[in-house]
């Protein structure tokens, strides 16, 4: 489902040179759940916004899907985004302004369905998630846990083949967290593969395979010892992963 | 085109749309307007009057000598400085005439006539001399007045007159007009119309500017008298430097005053052409007000949802899609303005004509305003929304 192999990524500003992600390899297959943990500032946000499309990388290489996304345009990313990939936010990022149903239907319209179309896939989101009750009301009249159901109905609206969950419990509490990831393992169960970024352990286990970036390099939690894309484990990932 | 949930989400932002609502409408109502009463004043000034207003100058003279109060003398005077006038090389023309074009007014009176159902009211003008040439206007019905026609003693009134045609076709429509009979009350003498002119036009009240009749008298006495003058192209410098040093040498006992009647024309219109400048300036500064209030509602949208905008370019919207939705969203809160605006230019106008102008606003005025607010808006809204497709889709994972 998703190929990364030997990723380069660095910010660069006049004085400063930052390498966020640094040699990334990562495979994931089709169906399968997988979380990715690591510190803040190790570049699991700069992975997340790479594997979406949602940034560019410097060098490497992508394969999304059997399709090379290295060096695509940005109508093309946008036109990838909206059909194969499923974005969950960590603060939900509904839009304050539009109701319920309307910010289900926003990744519909630009894949330009017809309205009859997106009312049945819309419905049968928010029925999945169990907020068909709430369609005319705004996020603002909506707990945490509501919004994030509203945010994954956006997602499964779409029916992607790759959900890419950015901190989903991060605004949550303990009782909402289980329940969107009861969610979001029922999902995964039905086929659809999940890269979860999380700083929660206990949503973590709920995968497949548990991966830990540092320093910009990946590794497999389940197989310590092997630094993904880099033949030997730097000391402080090491450290970490024992 | 998503304008359901545009204007779902405009509602709630209602006092900010609103208040760019309001100022796209009032734009409209005043800019259209303004055009109107703009057009107006041009119409009028470029209303010809048929005369040969460039080539026109009017002498008048006030005399202090003692022997201007026998009107004797001042009978063979007048006919003595006419010749005088007539002498000066580039003179084409010269008559006696209280009437001068464009000073917006002169004199009217209320009239009957044989067959028009009713009174009507006409500007009157005593004329002697070769008036309608030096007006430079044809006779082109009848014939034109001759010296026979004035009486010798100026207390009888005079028995012919020489009307315009849109006058003539007011009081009998197509008829011939020749022979006709007109009256300003009983008892008072009847006269007969002996000639039409074509053309003439003198801005007047009660709409009256294209409604006279020349008589045949004098327009002198012993206390003045005025001379319409009429030159060749070219010669009214050199003609107006010599007219009064040739009056003067056939009676030095008097003062003059000399007016160009293009002059007079500007002067007329000088209120007409200010109002032009402050209602252009208006509309300038109301339409630039408006562009800069979108440009800054605009840019505040944009500012305001920069993390929307990186979260819809996630979700699949492309550049495209964005500077479209900002686009979309701006020509609905014009439209709206817009539509309002249609009733405050209509609105304005019918108290304008009540209390200022009888000017009516034409439909073609308000569409071109709103085809003009409609690309302000648009242009306005093209920067900021420009900038909004700049806004990349990895804003979405930041979490300020």
């Amino acid at each position: 489902m998703l190929e990364m192999t030997h990723i380069k990524k660095i910010y660069r500003t006049i004085s400063i040179e930052t390498h966020a992600l640094e040699d990334l390899s990562l495979s994931v297959k089709a169906g399968e759940f997988v979380s990715v943990t690591g510190p803040s500032g190790s570049g699991k946000t700069t992975f997340l916004n790479v594997a979406g499309l949602l940034d560019t990388f410097d060098s490497g290489s992508y394969i999304l899907d059997g399709k090379d996304v290295s060096r695509l345009s940005d109508r093309e990313m946008s036109q990838i985004r909206n059909r194969t990939i499923g974005f969950v936010f960590q603060s939900f990022n509904l839009i304050p302004d539009l109701n319920v149903f309307d910010n289900v239907d926003v990744p519909l319209r630009y894949r330009g369905l017809p309205a009859t179309e997106r009312k049945a896939r819309i419905e049968n989101a928010l029925s999945m998630v169990g907020l068909s009750a709430r369609v005319r009301h705004l996020p603002s009249q909506l707990s945490g846990g509501q919004q994030q159901r509203v945010a994954i109905a956006r997602v499964l609206a779409g029916d992607p083949k790759l959900i890419l969950a950015d901190e989903p419990t991060g605004n949550l509490d303990s009782a909402m967290s289980r329940e969107i990831m009861d969610l979001l393992g029922k999902i995964n169960d039905n086929g659809t593969t999940i890269v979860m970024v999380t700083h929660n352990a206990e949503c973590s286990e709920r995968a497949h395979r548990q991966l830990h970036v540092f320093d910009g390099r990946i590794a497999d939690v389940d197989r310590p010892r092997v630094v993904l894309g880099s033949p030997v484990a730097t000391p402080g990932l090491t450290a970490t992963l024992n | 085109m998503p304008f359901g949930p545009i204007i779902r989400a405009m509602r709630h932002n209602r006092m900010r749309f609103a208040f760019i609502i309001l100022e796209i409408a009032i734009t409209l109502a005043i800019v259209t307007n303004a055009v109107n009463m703009i057009l107006d004043e041009r119409k009028k000034m470029l209303q010809p009057s048929g005369f040969d207003d460039d080539n026109l100058v009017s002498i008048a003279y006030q005399p202090f000598a003692p022997e201007f109060k026998e009107q004797s003398y001042v009978e063979a005077l007048v006919q003595k400085d006419m010749r005088a006038i007539h002498s000066i090389p580039g003179v084409k023309a010269v008559a006696t005439t209280y009437f001068l074009p464009w000073q917006g007014g002169g004199s009217s009176g209320v009239w009957k006539t044989d067959r028009f159902n009713g009174k009507f009211q006409a500007q009157l003008y005593a004329a002697r001399g070769e008036i309608f040439q030096t007006l430079g206007v044809k006779v082109t019905q009848g014939r034109a007045f001759v010296e026979t026609d004035t009486p010798v003693d100026s207390n009888v009134p005079t028995r012919v007159t020489i009307i315009s045609r849109a006058l003539a076709k007011k009081l009998w429509g197509n008829a011939n007009p020749i022979g006709h009979v007109i009256t300003n009350g009983e008892g008072a003498t009847p006269r007969t119309v002996i000639g039409i002119i074509d053309d003439f036009y003198n801005p007047y009240a009660w709409n009256i500017g294209e409604f006279v009749l020349f008589t045949p008298g004098r327009a002198y006495d012993t206390t003045g008298a005025v001379f319409l003058v009429r030159t060749e192209p070219g010669a009214m410098k050199s003609v107006v430097a010599q007219l009064e040093p040739r009056l003067l040498s056939v009676n030095p006992g008097r003062v003059f005053r000399i007016v160009k009647i293009s002059d007079l024309k500007d002067q007329y219109f000088s209120g007409g052409k200010l109002v032009i400048r402050a209602m252009t300036a208006i509309i300038i500064i109301l339409v630039f007000i408006t562009a800069l209030g979108i440009m800054g509602i605009s840019s505040l949208a944009v500012a305001e949802r920069t993390k929307q905008i990186g979260t819809r370019r996630a979700l699949g919207a492309t550049r495209a899609d964005i500077l479209k939705h900002f686009l979309l969203e701006n020509w609905l809160v014009t439209t709206a303005g817009l539509i309002l605006g249609v009733i405050g230019a209509y609105g304005l106008n019918v108290l304008l004509v009540s209390k200022l102008s009888d000017v009516k606003m034409q439909w073609e005025l308000v569409a071109g305003g709103m085809v003009l607010l409609w690309i302000n808006g648009l242009m306005s809204t093209v920067p900021a929304a420009m900038r909004a497709t700049l806004v990349p889709p990895s804003i979405a994972t930041r979490s300020v």
